[in-house]
């Protein structure tokens, strides 16, 4: 050791040295072979006066093998940089081995395995890292070369230094020199295991991989999830709630479905909407609870995030609740699902709350006892909107406490849990029961959704509306910034069918001038002409200053031609 | 319905959705071919007839006294503009 800190100090002094005056060859090769030199130099606590930027990122990688390099090569810097020319073509992995070896002596982690895998996997890792992954480095220090054998900490922000040195090393830049200039000895030490850490982290080739998926899945997953949200908001009356799903999941029994939210609450109100099977079911209730909770604690769940389909369905679970014996307590709990809304809903649900415990006549006392626990509840999940709760004078919230309060019935145990589960805030009591307890009150929903479920889900033409309508949300929300007044809900509709008929006169008009004009293809002409007869374009007001106006700046340059030099005009008319 | 009322918004969006108004052409008019910068203008078309037509229904609210623009209003405003921006 003393040989090698004796050899760390000219080693790493020749290193720099090296590093500095050799001149960035080509990447690749260049790289592994100035790596190689700069781990010599940059050991441990290098100075990294980085010599050569590839170099530097192998040398930090290569510190590692510095203190086997003076070994071999000396104590002369220069002399090291013939020797380590010398070497490099030689073994460079047998340097980087015996840097590790003898850094990891000083290292923490030296495994015998990562050295020799260092290398070879370093190099090739480091460019597959570079392009594969695009790490953010906290701090750039390309030419803080991993050494392979030190694994100290493996973090991420390390891994993408490596990683971020590497493509730098890549292109050959300069960085190693200015790391090393940059880090001084007291960052020296960190930087030096951050370094070998880096090379540890390329040299995991399956992280590498998996980052690229990783990162490549994000926008996948939006685009799904706007679809499936899309569809569901089409299918199924009640919108599920994001937040009671995690509740949900919190019930073992129904994991498997309740999950699935939304394709499961839509089977369940479909079902609902046949639902007459369900009806009979008072003993098949207990059955399906499993199964019909799971459905409706996730539509419920759902419901709150949506403000209609709730209250409707909170409607129909009161009125339900009478035919349905002795499940009073899961209509109120639907319905307490429903209400535990959002905001939105909460009014509706209010309304529909005494709609509900009208017809609850029965349980009375589930309700007390649901009142107790909704005001239990209501101060669990304050975030949520407690108002809603409170309205409700106690059918909605089921007890979410595991223990039911003193309700006879295993059912109206297990509607008001599910129900307490539903609620926003405090869905996290989570038990099997309560999904259980949520199904159960969801059957007798179920019926009247099925009243309700062919009125909203007959959309009819579906095709051409949808389409359609994302993006003219976009206009409406234009005519909205226009207006500066507030709209109401419903006059967004009739906005809709105003910007149908316009774009119907519009292609008619577009098409008429084409044909005018013995075309087949709309020109900007046409365009111009349109804006003219529509009284937009006068005299005064060209259509330029239109463009100007309306039209964000990056659109100048595309819409209004400007005349360069040597008769070219530009965009291209 | 609850939240009947939608705030105006405050930004405009900036980009033109080129890629919907195509799709809507060209579903309406298939036949018909577009010029590559025409949906550009069309979209500014857009944005005039909902500058008009906005201006038109805060003057229908304001003569109603209404500070929320209604239906009544869009349904208004919306037989004087678009008999405007007939061509």
């Amino acid at each position: 050791m003393a040989f090698l800190s004796e050899n760390e100090g000219t080693t790493r002094t020749l290193l720099h040295h090296v590093l500095e005056t050799q001149p960035l060859s080509s990447p690749v090769l260049s790289n592994t072979r100035q790596s190689k030199r700069s781990l010599s130099t940059s050991m441990g606590r290098p100075r990294r006066t980085l010599r050569d930027p590839p170099s530097r990122t192998l040398l930090s990688k290569q510190t590692k093998t510095a203190p086997a390099q003076p070994k071999d090569i000396g104590a002369d810097g220069q002399f090291f940089v013939e020797h380590y020319d010398f070497l490099e073509e030689g073994t460079p992995r047998i340097l980087l081995k015996k840097i590790l070896q003898t850094a990891s002596e000083a290292s923490v982690l030296v495994p015998a395995l990562v050295n020799s895998q260092e290398p070879e996997p370093v190099e090739l890792q480091e460019e597959s890292k570079w392009n594969s992954l695009e790490l953010q480095l906290p701090e750039l220090e390309p030419s803080v070369t991993v050494a392979p054998g030190l694994l100290v900490h493996s973090r991420k922000k390390r891994c993408l230094r490596v990683s971020e040195f590497e493509q730098e090393v890549d292109q050959g830049l300069a960085v190693a020199s200015d790391l090393t200039g940059r880090q001084p000895a007291s960052a020296s030490k960190s930087s030096v295991t951050r370094s070998f850490n880096l090379t540890l982290a390329t040299v995991r080739p399956p992280e590498s991989v998996e980052r690229p998926g990783l990162a490549r899945r994000p926008p996948n997953r939006k685009a799904i999830d706007v679809e499936a949200f899309e569809q569901r908001l089409k299918d199924i009356p009640l919108t599920p709630l994001p937040d009671c799903r995690t509740y949900h999941s919190a019930t073992p029994v129904d994991e498997d479905r309740p999950f699935q939210a939304s394709p499961d609450s839509r089977g369940i109100r479909r079902s609902l909407a046949k639902g007459q099977e369900l009806k009979a079911v008072t003993q098949k209730a207990n059955q399906r609870m499993e199964k019909g909770p799971r459905k409706p604690t996730k539509s419920g769940t759902r419901s709150p995030s949506q403000n209609t389909p709730l209250s409707t369905i909170s409607m129909s679970t009161g009125t339900r609740s009478r035919p349905w014996t002795g499940t009073p307590s899961q209509n109120s709990c639907f319905s307490a699902h429903s209400l535990s809304a959002r905001s939105s809903i909460s009014r509706e649900a209010r309304a529909k709350s005494g709609v509900a415990h009208q017809v609850e006549e029965e349980e009375e006392r589930l309700m007390d006892d649901e009142a107790k626990e909704s005001e239990e509840d209501t101060e669990i999940p304050q975030s949520t909107g407690n108002i809603r709760v409170q309205p409700r004078p106690g059918s909605w919230r089921c007890s979410l406490g595991p223990s039911p309060k003193g309700l006879p019935a295993d059912e109206q145990r297990h509607g008001l849990d599910p129900c307490a589960l539903v609620l926003p805030g405090s869905c996290q009591v989570g038990g099997a029961i309560l999904f259980v307890l949520f199904l159960i009150p969801r059957l007798p929903s179920k019926p009247t959704q099925a009243k309700r479920a062919p009125k909203r889900r007959a959309p009819g033409p579906r095709q051409p509306r949808d389409p359609d309508k994302v993006g003219l949300n976009n206009y409406c929300k234009a005519f909205s910034f226009y207006a500066k007044i507030p709209m109401e809900k419903s006059a967004s509709q009739t906005l809709m069918k105003c910007l149908n008929q316009y774009f119907r006169t519009l292609c008619d008009d577009l098409e008429t001038f084409a044909h005018h004009a013995g075309r087949k293809t709309v020109l900007l002409a046409d365009l111009e002409l349109l804006m003219r007869r529509q009284g937009l374009v006068t005299d005064d007001i060209s259509l330029y200053v239109l463009v100007e106006r309306f039209l964000p700046l990056e659109y100048r340059r595309l819409l209004i031609p400007c005349a360069a030099s040597g008769n070219s005009v530009f965009p291209a008319g | 319905m609850a939240a009947a009322v939608v705030a105006a918004a405050r930004v405009l969006k900036r980009k033109a959705p080129r890629g919907f108004l195509r799709n809507l052409i060209k579903r309406r008019k298939p036949q018909l071919h577009l010029k590559s910068g025409v949906d550009l203008w069309v979209h500014l078309n857009c944005l005039l007839f909902l500058h008009r037509l906005a201006e038109e229904t805060r003057m229908q609210a304001f003569q109603n006294k209404s500070r929320i623009i209604k239906d009544k209003h869009i349904i208004a405003a919306a037989k004087v503009i678009l008999k405007k921006s007939r061509g």
